[in-house]
Parts: structure tokens; C-alpha cells; sequence
């Protein structure tokens, strides 16, 4: 019994990571097939059935089934309801390192092929990952590629690609390219570009398309991080794919993502990893697998510093929205009124397809203010407030299991472990306890129990142990 | 001797295009649904509009001349998503699916996420009544998607949830009717768009069966065509069946992004794709901006990107062998014209 729990806790914490968070019966379930086969199925997606129906989804949310509006919907809506829930963790982590933003770009169809890029590549080659984001429309448009011609380069995206996708401006201590690399770079790049686009007046917008323009590519000799050639993008691309701070830079934001909060990217240079030791095998695996990410990934969930992880993640606001609504089973199908998941998380500091730069979300602590976190409880409250949301009935109905009278710790006992073995502090579990015994005696049979049980679980998502992951 | 030849080659010749995106009223329409006409040539056009932003009042019936493009009329509104549900504003619609016309020019709107039917009357704009039950039950309705009135002004509805076809006076009162989840003949699997053909037989798009099945006006199966593809006579989720006074019957091949003109037998005939040029009213958008005006003379191909369907949703004919091609994604209608060949000269 005690084994099943711990496992039950196991998969609690990676599907918190590895997902968006899972109901007791889904813990149970996967649990039930062991840590190792539920690691695996999350790294295939190929091969695992998602589990939606998207046909019916693009039905009801007309605007999904061509990308001309509602993408940022689409995409809340796979993160909440896909069995492949990794795949669209990994497309979260892309979108906030390989950034753009509607607010520029301005074209869902764009976007949305951006973002089945980082379906379809996001656990491939970083080097194929790389290739695919410098041919990418939205990118190439966001950071100005289109703007940058033979003989009168712009930098942005040579620079960006160097600063913020690859490597990092630097690595204990030292940097790691130099001004004259991004011009080389940026040279490299040039004539990679989009079509004129068909505008969005009359019909709405048009997706855009990559194109490589030989006559505004530079095809004179470069020399980039100590290589010289006639490099084009691609080129420059496997150089920098084999160089070691670029298996620092992926390394140190896989950790960051799914194991515990790091320093901020532009202090990656003078702070070192928090923990070298995970640090350095990951990047041993990026070598080994050849720049594979789910390799990495796979070496990542079987580490003990992932095992020992838990809790140690302020969640982001899409985790909180997306791991609540998973929680307490709304949105399992499509139904009118879904903007204000994204007022809701944009009022906790996170607007996704609009990150604040290029340099995408901080994260960590840097979550956490007065007005977000006062925003991140009344909405987590709210939804495990709700006795008509199926997965607060589900607890409900579980607690009642246990027998027709249970005790105040035992209440918070068991219901911090169906909410995914959430662990809190002595204090904070005995203050939890004194606040469920006022109700006096808890008989399981009445309908006052539901409603002791919802305030019950609004007191344990405002604690401050329930902000992490 | 003349003779003509019944194997002759139809072709359809593009016309014109009608609409443009607009999310609030006039000339165009905001992710259009359906489409039918009047006993007097007028179109009318359903923009079920989008979720977001809240603040678009997308959702209306537009009625419009296809010949001088002229908007003559309007009604419906958007409600919030927040106010959705059964006391909704009288009139008001949240996820409309479909609009058909009576024999005495009253339209009916359904609603498959208020399970409703709105009627309003010939002025077209005042609400006049709505009917519906949810539910499971016969003469209950659950998603009604595709409208469809006879002869005899009974209202043949399509209902997705409920995987069947059901039959009401215009009022709203049960007559009869068939289906049941399934892939087997006379079963359905969410169904959308319908038909009644001259002859009385009626014509549903089995959406997620991907065929199309036809049956007689008291619903015993007659024929079905079409399976899961992108080939000839295949489809990926069809949502709208039209038949000519000919019988060509006409399918929104919708995920494939084309229509598809089959023989009365269900023999595949050709495939449309679309010609849309600039509209009329596209063009009144169009030329009060330089800029947009000089981003289509430098858009890389513009002619062909720009005519093809994209989210053909539903389809409508006359007798003069026009076709209409209502394109959701595109927020417009490509009219064409079938021509049909007459071979002459001795046997």
C-alpha cells in the first residue's frame, strides 16, 4: 500500500511536469502501468492517440478547422483534454524560448503553424528544431529576417538566435560569440525570407510562407565561431548545434522547466547551474543522441534530481489555469464562453502568444506579486469552490469512501493527497485542520459534507505551498 | 438527326464572388454557415460569428440580392457566452447552425447550443416564436444542425447529438423520424447539412460517416456514397448537399476544401475548387486603403491563393443552374454556373 502511494505521488509530480496536472483516477491508472511506461507514452505522442475529438472541436469553434481566429483557444484547449500531455508541455516550453508574438506577427494561421511546428519538432533533433524556426514565417517576420538583405543585413534575428535559441551570450564566465559572429551570422540568413503575403482585407488573413531568395542571399566566404566558409543558414545552424554551450543553454532550460527553478537566462553567463551535476548529463545526452531532446527528456524524468523535485516550481499561470481546469474536469468539450481562461491568465502575467519580448516569460519567483497571486488564488478558488464541477464531485465522493465519520487531519490528509499528494507544512496542515474542525464532528453522509469539502479545498489552493509544482 | 447525349460533360464556369469579412453588419458576413434562398431569387446567409473577441456582434442572417449584391436585410444577435441559455433573449442566437424558409418566406434559425428554432417573419427582422425541447426523446432535440422544409412546409431537421433526422410541423410539433448513431444504412454520426430534392427525397451530409445518404420523404433508405479520403467520390467530413432541378448533387467536401458534383446515382462527376476574385464588397474595403491595395499587387500569387475554397460549409442551386458555395473560412460566396455540353450531329 505504501509503494502504490508512492507511486501515486511519483506520477503525480511528473504529470504536474511532464503535463498540466492529472485527476486521482488518471494518477491511479497510470501509476497502475508503472513510472517507466508512462514516461515512455509521454515521449511518443506519435505513437499514443491524443484522446481528443478535434473534428467535433473545430465544429462547435468554427474559426479552429481553418486557423483564422481562436488559436490561442485551440491550443488551451489540447493542453487541457490531450492524453498526450508532454507533447503540449513541450510546445508551451518552445513557444516561451523561441518566441514570437501576435501582437507583431498579427496572422493566427502563422501562428498556429508555428505552433504545429513545435508539435512536430519540439521533441526531435534541436539542430532540425533550429533549421525549422529559422524557416519559420512567424520568426522570420518577428525578428525582421525579411528585412535583412545581402550587403545591408539587419542582426535581430543572426543575434537573437545566438542570444536567446542556441547559446546564450555566455558560459562560465566567458562569452560565448562575438559581435562580429552575429554579423557573420546574420549574413548566413540572408534571403531566407517570406512571400508577400495575400493581405487580410477582404477575406481575413492568409497563412505566410517561407521562401529562400538566391539573389538576396550572400554567398561570399564567412567566418563564424572560428569556421570559414560559404555558409548559409543551414551551415551555420550545424555549427551551432555542436557547440558546447549550446548543450549548457538547452540543458540549463529543460532543468529550469521541469525540474526546479534557475536563475534567469541573462545571468546564465556569471551564475552558474544550480546543479552541475544534472547539468552535465544532460548535455552529455544532447552529444550522445545526436542533439536529440527526447533523449534528454528521457535521461531528465529518470534522474534523481527530477525524482526529488517535487515541489520545488512555481507553477506558471498557464499550469495553474490549465492544471485547475484539469482538476475539476471543466472544458472536456467544447461549450460557448472560453476567452476568459485567457483574461485569467493574462492577469497572472502570462498572455500566451503575446510573451513580453523576445526574451519570453521570467519565470519563477518572478510569477509571484501582490496582484497576480491575489488573482491566481480567486480563480484556482473559485473552480475547486464549485460542487457541480465533476472532479470537485469526484473528491467528494472519494472522501466519502473512507467511512461515515472521518476527522478533521484526516480530511486534509486525504484530500491534499487526491489533489495530487500535495505536501504542506505542520503548521499549515494543523491551522487547515483547526479551520475544518470548527464545523464540528464531519459525517460523510450529509449534504453539508460537500460544501465543508469545497471550502476545505479552497483553503488549501491559497496556501503558499500550493503555488508550487 | 440531333441527338444529345446523356454522359455529356458538365463544367461550371465561375461568376462572381459575394462578401467579405465583416464582423459587424452591411455588406459581409462573419464565419457563414448556411445558406438558402427565397422563392424570389434573395439569398439568405447565417454568420455563426466566433467566441472571441466577445465584443464582435457577429451572428445575424443576412439577406441579400446575389445579382446587384445589395444587403436588404438583417436580424438575430449575438448573446455573451455568459448569458447563454434558456432564458436568452428572444431572437438572440449562440451557436446558430442553419436557416430555411417556409412556404410563406418565414425563417426558421436553429441553434444547437440553445436547442431552438427561432422563426422570424417576412419583414424579415421581427422575431415572431421559437420552439424546441431538449432532449433525447421523439419530438425532443439535442445539436439541431441542417434545415430542410418540404412541400408541405414540414421542417425536416437534422439533429447531431442525437445522431437522426427529425421531422416537425413548422410549429414545432413531431411528425416522425429515423436514424440512430452508427455507420450502418439509415444510421448517422453527426450529421450536419440536409436536402429535399424535387422529388421530395431528402439528402443528409453524414458528417463524421463521411458519405452522404438519401431517402425516400418518409425516411426508408434509398442509396449512400462516398468514404473517408481525399480522392474522388471520397470526403473529409462534408457538411452541406445541394441537388439541381438535373439531380447533380453538389457536396461541401469541408476539410478537403472543395465541392464535389456527383450524378443522381452518386457516380462522381467533377470537382470545384474555387475562382474567387475581389467582390464588390470586397472591394469597397479594399480600395480605402493604398496600403492594402498595394499589398495585393505584390502578393506572390495572389489569383490562386485567394480563389480557392477554404472552408466550404454549405451549398445552394437554383433552377437556372447557378450554384452558390458559401466558404466559412473566407466569409463569402462563390457563385458558378453549370454548363452542360449538347452534342450535335449524325449517329
Amino acid at each position: 500500500m505504501a509503494d502504490q502511494n508512492h507511486d501515486i505521488a511519483l506520477m503525480a509530480h511528473l504529470m504536474r511536469r511532464a503535463g498540466f496536472g492529472a485527476q486521482y483516477a488518471e494518477l491511479e491508472e497510470r501509476a497502475a502501468k508503472g513510472y517507466d511506461a508512462t514516461v515512455e507514452e509521454l515521449l511518443n505522442p506519435e505513437v499514443n492517440h491524443h484522446g481528443m475529438d478535434l473534428d467535433v472541436a473545430e465544429r462547435c469553434f468554427i474559426e479552429w478547422s481553418h486557423q483564422t481566429r481562436g488559436v490561442p483557444e485551440y491550443f488551451a484547449f489540447r493542453m487541457i483534454n490531450s492524453r498526450c500531455q508532454l507533447e503540449e508541455k513541450m510546445v508551451l516550453f518552445w513557444h516561451g524560448i523561441l518566441c514570437t508574438a501576435d501582437s507583431k506577427v498579427q496572422s493566427y494561421p502563422t501562428s498556429y503553424d508555428e505552433i504545429e511546428m513545435f508539435r512536430q519538432y519540439g521533441m526531435g533533433s534541436f539542430r532540425d528544431l533550429l533549421l525549422e524556426i529559422s524557416r519559420d514565417p512567424a520568426m522570420i517576420f518577428f525578428l525582421d529576417n525579411c528585412l535583412s538583405h545581402k550587403g545591408a543585413i539587419n542582426e535581430n534575428y543572426g543575434r537573437e538566435l545566438l542570444e536567446l535559441f542556441s547559446m546564450g551570450v555566455g558560459m562560465d564566465g566567458e562569452f560565448n560569440y562575438t559581435e562580429d559572429d552575429v554579423k557573420e551570422c546574420a549574413r548566413a540568413f540572408t534571403g531566407w525570407t517570406i512571400a508577400n503575403n495575400v493581405p487580410g482585407q477582404p477575406y481575413g488573413r492568409y497563412r505566410a510562407k517561407f521562401v529562400f531568395n538566391p539573389e538576396d542571399h550572400d554567398e561570399g566566404t564567412k567566418t563564424f565561431l572560428g569556421e570559414t566558409g560559404n555558409f548559409n543558414g543551414e551551415d551555420v545552424i550545424d555549427i551551432i548545434a555542436k557547440q558546447p554551450a549550446t548543450a549548457r543553454f538547452l540543458s540549463r532550460h529543460l532543468y529550469s522547466y521541469f525540474i526546479s527553478d534557475e536563475a534567469q537566462v541573462p545571468s546564465w553567463m556569471e551564475t552558474p547551474p544550480k546543479d552541475p551535476e544534472t547539468i552535465k548529463m544532460l548535455e552529455d545526452e544532447y552529444f550522445r543522441s545526436g542533439y536529440n531532446i527526447k533523449s534528454m527528456l528521457r535521461v531528465l524524468f529518470h534522474s534523481d534530481a527530477f525524482l526529488n523535485a517535487q515541489f520545488q516550481r512555481v507553477k506558471s499561470p498557464v499550469e495553474t489555469v490549465m492544471g485547475t481546469l484539469r482538476l475539476v474536469g471543466d472544458w472536456t468539450e467544447p461549450k460557448p464562453g472560453f476567452e476568459f481562461i485567457f483574461d485569467e491568465m493574462k492577469h497572472m502575467g502570462q498572455e500566451i502568444f503575446n510573451p513580453p519580448s523576445v526574451e519570453g516569460w521570467h519565470t519563477g519567483q518572478e510569477w509571484i506579486d501582490g496582484g497576480t497571486l491575489v488573482h491566481r488564488i480567486n480563480f484556482t478558488a473559485d473552480f475547486v469552490g464549485d460542487l457541480k464541477q465533476p472532479g470537485v464531485r469526484e473528491i467528494v465522493n472519494r472522501l466519502g469512501e473512507i467511512g461515515p465519520v472521518i476527522s478533521p487531519e484526516q480530511m486534509v490528509e486525504s484530500t491534499c493527497q487526491l489533489l495530487g499528494h500535495y505536501e504542506l507544512a505542520d503548521e499549515t496542515r494543523q491551522m487547515l485542520a483547526a479551520g475544518v474542525a470548527k464545523g464540528g464532528t464531519i459525517h460523510t453522509d450529509t449534504e453539508e459534507f460537500g460544501t465543508r469539502v469545497s471550502e476545505l479545498l479552497q483553503m488549501i489552493v491559497a496556501t503558499k505551498e500550493y503555488i508550487y509544482a | 438527326m440531333v441527338t444529345a447525349t446523356d454522359i455529356a460533360p458538365v463544367t461550371f464556369q465561375y461568376s462572381h464572388v459575394i462578401g467579405r469579412q465583416e464582423v459587424r453588419s452591411g455588406n459581409g458576413f462573419f464565419n457563414p454557415v448556411a445558406i438558402t434562398r427565397d422563392g424570389n431569387g434573395l439569398l439568405y446567409v447565417l454568420s455563426r460569428g466566433t467566441e472571441t473577441p466577445a465584443f464582435f456582434p457577429c451572428k445575424r442572417v443576412t439577406v441579400f440580392n446575389p445579382d446587384e449584391e445589395e444587403v436588404l436585410a438583417e436580424f438575430g444577435q449575438k448573446i455573451p457566452p455568459e448569458d447563454a441559455d434558456e432564458t436568452t433573449p428572444n431572437g438572440s442566437f449562440m451557436w446558430p447552425t442553419s436557416v430555411a424558409l417556409d412556404s410563406h418566406g418565414y425563417a426558421y434559425v436553429a441553434d444547437e447550443w440553445l436547442n431552438r428554432i427561432s422563426i422570424y417573419d417576412q419583414e424579415r427582422g421581427n422575431w415572431i416564436g421559437m420552439w424546441g425541447i431538449p432532449g433525447d426523446a421523439p419530438g425532443e432535440i439535442d445539436r439541431p444542425a441542417g434545415l430542410a422544409f418540404d412541400k408541405n412546409d414540414n421542417l425536416y431537421m437534422v439533429e447531431s447529438r442525437n445522431h437522426r433526422v427529425s421531422v416537425f410541423t413548422k410549429d414545432g410539433k413531431y411528425q416522425f423520424g429515423w436514424g440512430g448513431k452508427g455507420d450502418g444504412d439509415g444510421q448517422f454520426n453527426l450529421p450536419w447539412g440536409i436536402e429535399i430534392d424535387h422529388n421530395g427525397d431528402v439528402y443528409v451530409a453524414d458528417w463524421r460517416n463521411d458519405r452522404i445518404q438519401k431517402f425516400a420523404p418518409d425516411g426508408t433508405f434509398l442509396m449512400k456514397f462516398g468514404e473517408s479520403g481525399d480522392g474522388e467520390g471520397q470526403f473529409n467530413r462534408p457538411t452541406g448537399v445541394a441537388v439541381d432541378k438535373d439531380g447533380h448533387i453538389f457536396v461541401t467536401d469541408y476539410k478537403n476544401d472543395r465541392v464535389q458534383v456527383f450524378r443522381e446515382d452518386g457516380g462522381y462527376v467533377t470537382t470545384m475548387r474555387g475562382q474567387a476574385g475581389l467582390s464588390k464588397w470586397g472591394a469597397e474595403r479594399v480600395y480605402l486603403d493604398p496600403t492594402i491595395v498595394q499589398a495585393r499587387n505584390r502578393a506572390l500569387n495572389l489569383q490562386e491563393r485567394e480563389g480557392a475554397f477554404q472552408g466550404p460549409i454549405a451549398v445552394e442551386v437554383d433552377d437556372d443552374g447557378r450554384v452558390f458555395v458559401l466558404e466559412t473560412a473566407r466569409h463569402r460566396v462563390q457563385v458558378f454556373s453549370k454548363q452542360t455540353a449538347m452534342f450535335a450531329g449524325e449517329l
